[in-house]
């Protein structure tokens, strides 16, 4: 049988793309074990955990926000989502008379679904665009968030927050096991569910869903609402690890989680992309961070890093789709 | 044959060669043109023409041999050393910018400057109404590019390739999204570059516009040239068979197929201002088709049947008991199925492997509960590979690789998985080669024996007439006319198209 040419030459790149993830782990592996050589510290037990949180408390919304990016659409809420959530929890603990502790950290995961709820909402119903929308979801929230607090940092010292920031169980941090609880869930949802095959057909052409009977309103407003949900559970991690409530909790944290989505090979016009690539792109961020500040650098070199890693990454991708030949 | 010699081959491709990784594209394929020649390029999709199209406009390099241009040999190795060879390429996927006007449009990158640097309008305008009248077209050159209609883009991007004194022309499918009279528009554009000595290479799957408009046809399968003919010297069925290497026996395998009940009934359809109380029935084991000129309602007609618009009223029955179909999903409920004109814009999931857009108008069936079963899946879809004849290397592989025929058939396995019984078919074999062709017609007649129905849009005049039993015209949102397909002939359906 006669194969023909265009034919030929997609499976070429069908075999090098299936690799994408896998060379991202390398690079990572790479990271970690030049890291490790350069600096003893890197590799102690107190800096991993360390590490390991911080990566995981951007990497929850790196996973929701990955299911939204393969979807075709963005939510840069996110880091307002997050301000807002430990505003609020905060605030209601000091009140006086207020809900029991346990009530206090529903309401905080009711408010990031809700914000989740109003963001689909509006994209879905109103048919505004998803940047334009979050955008503007994210000015509400960090705004409110300094109404809240009148644009004070307010303090948290309590059990049951602090557990879901800093505390552990047999000795792995409690946001680690949250974190990995959530990407199994994430990756079995999105490669095996009925609910992730639709979010990438969305993504893949969004016409052609709607014409073959995807119910693509519901579909995308419920991953909103669940970009939402994680924002707020990160929202409590973060309240949790810093033991105060304040409104510039998450500023700029959006274009991070972006970032790492990014590097993880899901692009911006959807269809493409995966959990595990965004697990890498997270942690290679998260280690980047830890490692470069260990052997000596500061945070500001190291964004520079960040940046020059995004665009060499995301152009070796683009040089793979357009191979000429 | 000796006048031919007289004139000068302004292009000579000689024993060209390229491989891809694991295919011979093309193995040793000659090709020349002659100016004021238009040549046709014949192929089934995957034969060699994309190719050899774009090692001439200097996208592909070649593995071997030569190029001539006006007898000087040339070597490409950038698009841009092709145009500046006067190459000029107008693909299917029209490249217009659509907020700029008409003039600004065919001078990009050439912008006529006044001293200060600043656009000098009135010339502009004037040297783009003189290239439009190179070709007796009048466009105003002030009008903004996204107002026009698809025919009058092509005619822009003609304009944008001429301009400068191309001598080549490489046309890709031009008429493919064209009506019968923009097509006709076109080919007087095309006579009046022939008398100003434009080469033009003419890409078709149009049999019919092949014979109307080239001068000699050059037929490439499977990466090698079968033959050069002169247009006049063959007839359709010889070129068929060159294609596809084998004699079809008929290009319409139409069968006999008992008719049975009625399957839906549509009663006084109606969408204010476009459909006028349209009236129809689809029966068991029967093709409809539905004809009409570009604009006459019959979109809008299938897709408001299917829920993808609203309608203002009617009745619709499928097995005698009335539905109200407001939604793509609910349509499938009642078991009725589309597939849509434009399979890139509607059908297909280009970047998602052949099985997920097999099973994507049914997914919720694939596996128990709210997992996917993968081995179902795979199951269903390689049935249908098998049964619709898709030539593809593999169920992972993405849709946007293979050929626009292939990709056809996939939309109608994806159409064939939903299990309906009542199918809409919008211009089901648009843009594809002949054998693509002739297998979906197939599966089309399987269909029917199997007791379903068939509603079918084409605009091909030789493929409503040849497949439909029953024809409905539509012309201004009213029905204008029904015919069997003993009655019909194409003046009656032109006719009844344009009251």
């Amino acid at each position: 049988m006669a194969t023909d040419a265009k034919t030929a030459q997609a499976q070429y790149q069908g075999m090098r793309k299936m690799s994408s993830s896998l060379i991202l782990f390398i690079f990572l592996f790479a990271m970690v074990g030049g890291f490790a050589v350069l600096s003893k510290d890197f590799t102690s037990i107190y800096n991993i955990g360390t590490m390991l949180t911080n990566i995981a408390f951007s990497g929850i919304v790196a996973g929701t926000l990955t299911l939204v990016m393969v979807m075709g659409g963005l939510d840069i809420s996110i880091g307002g989502n997050i301000a807002l959530t430990s505003c609020l929890v905060a605030y209601l603990y000091n009140l006086e008379n207020g809900p029991p502790v346990a009530l206090i950290v529903v309401i905080g995961l009711i408010l990031g679904t809700a914000i989740g709820a109003f963001n689909g909402f509006v994209i879905t119903r109103l048919n505004l665009n998803p940047i334009i929308t979050t955008l503007g979801t994210m000015a509400i929230t960090r705004g409110m968030g300094y109404v809240l607090t009148k644009s004070r940092s307010i303090l948290i010292m309590e059990d049951v927050v602090g557990f879901i920031g800093r505390g552990s169980i047999a000795l792995i941090p409690f946001p680690l096991i949250l974190f990995a609880v959530i990407y199994a869930a994430l990756i079995i949802l999105s490669n095996k569910s009925k609910f992730g095959r639709k979010i990438y057909c969305i993504g893949s052409n969004q016409e052609a869903a709607r014409l073959s009977g995807i119910n693509v309103k519901k579909v995308k407003f419920l991953v909103y609402l669940m970009s939402g949900i994680a924002a707020s559970l990160s929202g409590l991690i973060l309240t949790g690890q810093t033991a105060v409530g304040m409104p510039q909790h998450g500023t700029g944290m959006e274009l991070d989680v972006i970032t790492a989505v990014i590097l993880g090979g899901t692009g911006l016009s959807g269809g493409k992309g995966s959990i595990l690539g965004t697990l890498a792109g997270v942690l290679i961020l998260g280690v980047l961070y830890n490692g470069f500040t260990m052997i000596g650098f500061r945070y500001v070199h190291i964004r520079v890093f960040q940046g020059i890693i995004l665009i060499v990454v995301v152009s070796l991708y683009e040089a793979r789709e357009r191979k000429r030949y | 044959m000796s006048a031919r010699a007289a004139i000068a081959k302004i292009l000579e491709m000689r024993q060209i060669s390229k491989q891809f990784p694991g295919v011979q594209a093309l193995s040793d394929v000659s090709f020349d043109l002659d100016e004021g020649e238009v040549h046709g390029l014949l192929g089934e999709n995957g034969a060699g023409k994309s190719t050899l199209i774009k090692i001439l406009a200097g996208d592909y390099s070649k593995d071997a041999g030569e190029i001539y241009v006006g007898g000087r040999k040339v070597s490409f190795e950038a698009p841009v050393d092709s145009r500046n060879a006067g190459i000029r390429t107008i693909y299917q996927e029209l490249n217009t910018l659509d907020t700029l006007t008409v003039a600004e449009n065919i001078f990009v990158g050439a912008l006529p400057k006044k001293k200060l640097g600043t656009v000098d309008w009135k010339t502009l305008n004037e040297n783009a109404r003189l290239v439009l009248a190179r070709m007796n077209v009048e466009i105003n050159p002030r009008r903004i590019v996204g107002d026009l209609t698809v025919h009058e883009k092509q005619i822009i991007e003609i304009a944008k390739a001429i301009y400068k004194e191309a001598k080549i022309l490489v046309m890709d499918e031009p008429t493919a999204s064209l009506g019968e009279k923009d097509s006709e528009s076109l080919f007087n554009i095309i006579r009046s570059l022939k008398t100003q000595g434009v080469g033009i290479i003419y890409i078709s799957h149009r049999l019919n516009e092949i014979f109307q408009i080239t001068d000699r046809v050059t037929v490439l399968r499977d990466g090698a040239k079968i033959e050069t003919v002169v247009t006049n010297d063959t007839s359709r069925d010889a070129l068929i068979t060159m294609m596809v290497g084998r004699e079809l026996k008929e290009m319409y395998p139409k069968r006999a197929v008992p008719i049975g009940d009625v399957l839906m009934e549509v009663q006084n359809f109606h969408i204010k201002g476009i459909l006028e109380k349209i009236s129809f029935t689809i029966r068991s084991g029967e093709i409809v088709g539905l004809f009409g000129l570009l604009g006459a309602g019959r979109q809008n007609l299938v897709r408001a049947l299917y829920g993808i618009d609203s309608f203002d009223g009617g009745t619709v029955r499928v097995d005698g008991k009335p539905v109200f179909v407001n939604t793509p999903a609910r349509a499938l409920k009642s078991r009725l199925g589309y597939m849509p004109i434009d399979r890139k814009l509607e059908g297909l999931a280009l970047k998602l492997p052949v099985a997920s857009n097999i099973t994507m108008a049914n997914i919720d069936n694939i596996g128990q509960g709210m997992f996917i079963d993968r081995k179902l899946e795979d199951e269903r879809a390689r049935k249908w590979v098998a049964d619709v004849n898709i030539k593809t290397p593999s169920l992972r592989m993405e849709v946007n690789a293979l050929s626009g025929g292939n990709q056809q058939k996939i939309v109608l396995a994806k159409l064939l998985e939903t299990g309906s019984r009542i199918f809409i078919m919008n211009e089901p074999t648009r843009g594809i080669d002949v054998g693509s062709k002739v297998d979906i017609y197939q599966m089309m007649e399987n269909l029917c024996e199997a007791g379903a129905g068939i509603l079918m849009i084409s605009s091909e005049l030789p493929e409503i007439m040849s497949m439909s039993d029953r024809i409905i015209v539509i012309s201004n949102g009213r029905m204008t006319g029904e015919f069997t397909r003993a009655e019909v002939t194409q003046e009656k359906l032109l006719h009844m198209a344009s009251i």
